[in-house]
């Protein structure tokens, strides 16, 4: 790699607009990933298209930002409170909650502060040092292969929707049908159009997400409100922000929690460059490993402060390693990634082993933006420690207002739109249904996003073949991604039944 | 009777429907190129995925009346005002498109926070200060920072 580039695109993302557009960033994310219901994917959905009116250096310095810190405050409320601010955070509650009531709650902030950032930082360079080669691997994918990796991106995210794959299917499915409105990419034939200029053009997958989980998300939280149970919360809440005691661990805790905690970046790494398999599934996969390792397991679970460590070193770790998968194989892991990919794609830039030579610079600079963020994580996490509890002290209706406000805002300025604003709202009454019903909106939004380069993919290759169905045997990238695909549609099957027989045991 | 087809039932017979709505027209696009082109023509990807669509509909319809349906929108006597609550927020909130179709945007989200300020039971001082602040931001930022256009 040519070191000079790197510089250079370190010397772009120096300047004082993308530093401040990199704090704001983080600052919002903080926020945002501290109260319950809010999540990182909300914040970046509703956020990007207003980015889309900066810079791309200034837009993905605040996405970016965003993302990192919005996953490490969901540890915030997993402390103070015991529910995961985030889905990443549902490891953080195991030892981070028993932390606090041991009196040891600004030790466990500052842990989430510092080992989240950790965390963050192994899984950059692993994108580093892995994303160029891999890059250079996937140059020879063709047709065939891109359809399997979109495919496979796709079966991963429905066999892990909310345990109930047919859903999963049924809402993927649609997903991939709704993509088909618009002009036809191979022969620019005009489809479900209804003779609508705003169709041919296609449904625009960021309003539809803004909706599902901005709307959707609000009008769910409605629902389920609980006058009681809000009640309650605060109450806790100015208990908790009374007395935290230290932040920062001592020089031993540093050099205990140092082997289970890099192994952790690395694991998580691993595991977030699998699509689907996001930070909650590495953070407890990992806490369950370390525990194995551990000199002290009976302390795992009962306010293990080594345990902490390891769950917000792997919740964020797993970010590198998505983000390795988003930009070598343009395959988006999850729902975050699927909107950076959108966002991406804003700036005209297409991820994938193209964008490593023809955009290698901004490349560069996305990967450097992630070690920033993660050191203003560290400085904006550790002065604001004590007072993230209250962030908390913030009313649901004050959010939703909020939020209602910016999905209207933010699906409106991508395009001057105004049918854009009627599509969010009716994809807000529908991922409020799906939610209600438990069909994840994932497959669905992923359906939506993938769908072109699936079809077109598949088409090229029965073009290359003369129709014939052979060229996806013949090819091994191609193949082994198939069987993946077949054994992650068993997996739920395989699981079911191994449950049943030790059950029978 | 109807009990048996509310929830999952009814969800997979929607996106039968939805399918089915893709399906014929796809059909009609074309499975195989025109002209004898190698290659598969402008319905075939859209027959596929929502034929697929169809066919999973079916399997949850099925499900949900073998196994039983999810409680969709089961709730605790403390909940039941809350369906009151999204059914007047939906109500507000296409008023709001409406203002801001007929007559401005900042009117109408300024009047869209207010009243649901007012539904969700703030206190007035709290109301105006959040209104005139999130209003004022809305503005400054995307009208005046961002020059975006919200004049339809």
């Amino acid at each position: 790699m040519d070191m000079s580039l790197w510089w250079d695109s370190f010397l772009a993302i120096l300047t004082p607009e993308v530093l401040m557009f990199n704090a704001a960033g983080v600052l919002i994310g903080i926020v945002i990933g501290a109260l319950p219901g809010l999540s990182a994917t909300m914040a970046i959905a509703i956020l990007t298209p207003i980015t889309f009116w900066f810079d791309p250096s200034c837009g993905f310095a605040m996405l970016i930002g965003v993302w990192n810190s919005a996953i490490f405050a969901g540890g915030i409320t997993a402390i103070l409170i015991n529910t995961p601010g985030t889905p990443a955070s549902i490891a953080s509650t195991f030892d981070g909650y028993q932390m606090y009531r041991q009196g040891r709650g600004g030790l466990a902030l500052g842990i989430n502060v510092i080992y989240s950032a950790i965390g963050g930082i192994i899984s950059t360079l692993f994108l580093i040092f892995l994303a160029f080669p891999i890059a250079s691997f996937t140059v020879s994918f063709g047709p065939t292969e891109y359809f399997m990796l979109a495919l496979f991106g796709l079966m991963m995210m429905i066999s892990v929707s909310e345990n109930n794959v047919v859903k999963g299917m049924a809402v993927g499915f649609a997903g991939l049908t709704l993509s088909t409105v618009g002009i036809d990419p191979i022969l620019a034939v005009k489809r479900y159009t209804m003779d609508s200029t705003s169709l041919a053009a296609g449904i625009s997958f960021l309003p539809v997400m803004i909706g599902m989980f901005g709307l959707g998300e609000v009008l769910n939280q409605m629902y389920e409100y609980k006058q009681s149970t809000a009640g309650s919360a605060l109450e806790m809440l100015k208990k908790a922000s009374a007395k935290l005691g230290r932040i920062l661990p001592t020089w031993k805790e540093f050099k205990q929690f140092f082997r289970p905690t890099v192994l952790a970046g690395a694991e998580s790494t691993i595991i977030g460059a699998i699509p689907a398999a996001g930070a909650d599934i590495a953070s407890i996969i990992c806490w369950g490993q370390a525990k194995k390792l551990s000199k002290n397991p009976d302390e795992y679970g009962k306010g293990s402060a080594e345990g902490f460590a390891v769950s917000c070193t792997s919740n964020n770790g797993v970010l590198g390693g998505a983000l390795t998968t988003m930009l070598t194989l343009g395959i988006p892991g999850d729902a975050v990634t699927a909107i950076l990919i959108g966002s991406l794609m804003m700036y005209g830039m297409q991820p994938g082993p193209k964008m490593f030579t023809e955009d290698t610079g901004f490349v560069m600079q996305i990967m450097q933006l992630m070690i920033l963020s993660n050191i203003a994580i560290v400085v904006f996490g550790l002065l604001s420690a004590k007072m993230s509890a209250k962030i908390l002290n913030a009313r649901p209706q004050t959010v939703w207002v909020g939020v209602t406000a910016l999905c209207v805002v933010g699906s409106y300025a991508l395009n001057n739109s105004f049918s854009d604003v009627l599509l969010m709202a009716a994809a807000g009454v529908v991922g409020f249904i799906f939610k209600r019903g438990g069909f994840a909106p994932g497959p669905f939004i992923l359906g939506l996003l993938l769908g072109g380069m699936l079809e077109s993919n598949l088409r090229r290759a029965l073009v290359m073949s003369q129709g014939s169905l052979d060229i996806f045997f013949e090819r091994p990238v191609t193949l082994v991604l198939m069987i993946l695909i077949a054994l992650t549609l068993c997996f739920p099957l395989i699981k079911k039944a191994v449950l049943k027989r030790r059950k029978a045991a | 009777m109807w009990d048996k087809f509310k929830g999952d039932p009814l969800m997979g017979f929607i996106f039968v429907i939805f399918g089915l709505i893709f399906l014929v027209p796809g059909i009609g696009y074309g499975l195989s190129s025109p002209g004898g082109l190698p290659g598969p023509g402008a319905g075939f990807f859209p027959t596929i995925t929502s034929a697929l669509t169809v066919f999973f509909g079916l399997w949850i319809i099925y499900d949900g009346l073998k196994k039983g349906s999810v409680d969709y929108f089961g709730q605790d006597p403390e909940q039941r005002s809350n369906f009151k609550i999204i059914a007047v927020v939906c109500a507000a909130f296409i008023a709001f498109l409406l203002i801001w179709v007929y007559i401005n945007f900042f009117l109408g989200i300024a009047m869209l926070s207010l009243f649901y300020n007012f539904i969700f039971k703030r206190t007035w001082k709290f109301n105006l200060i959040f209104t005139v602040v999130l209003t004022g931001m809305l503005y400054v930022v995307f009208e005046r920072l961002l020059y975006i256009q919200f004049a339809l």
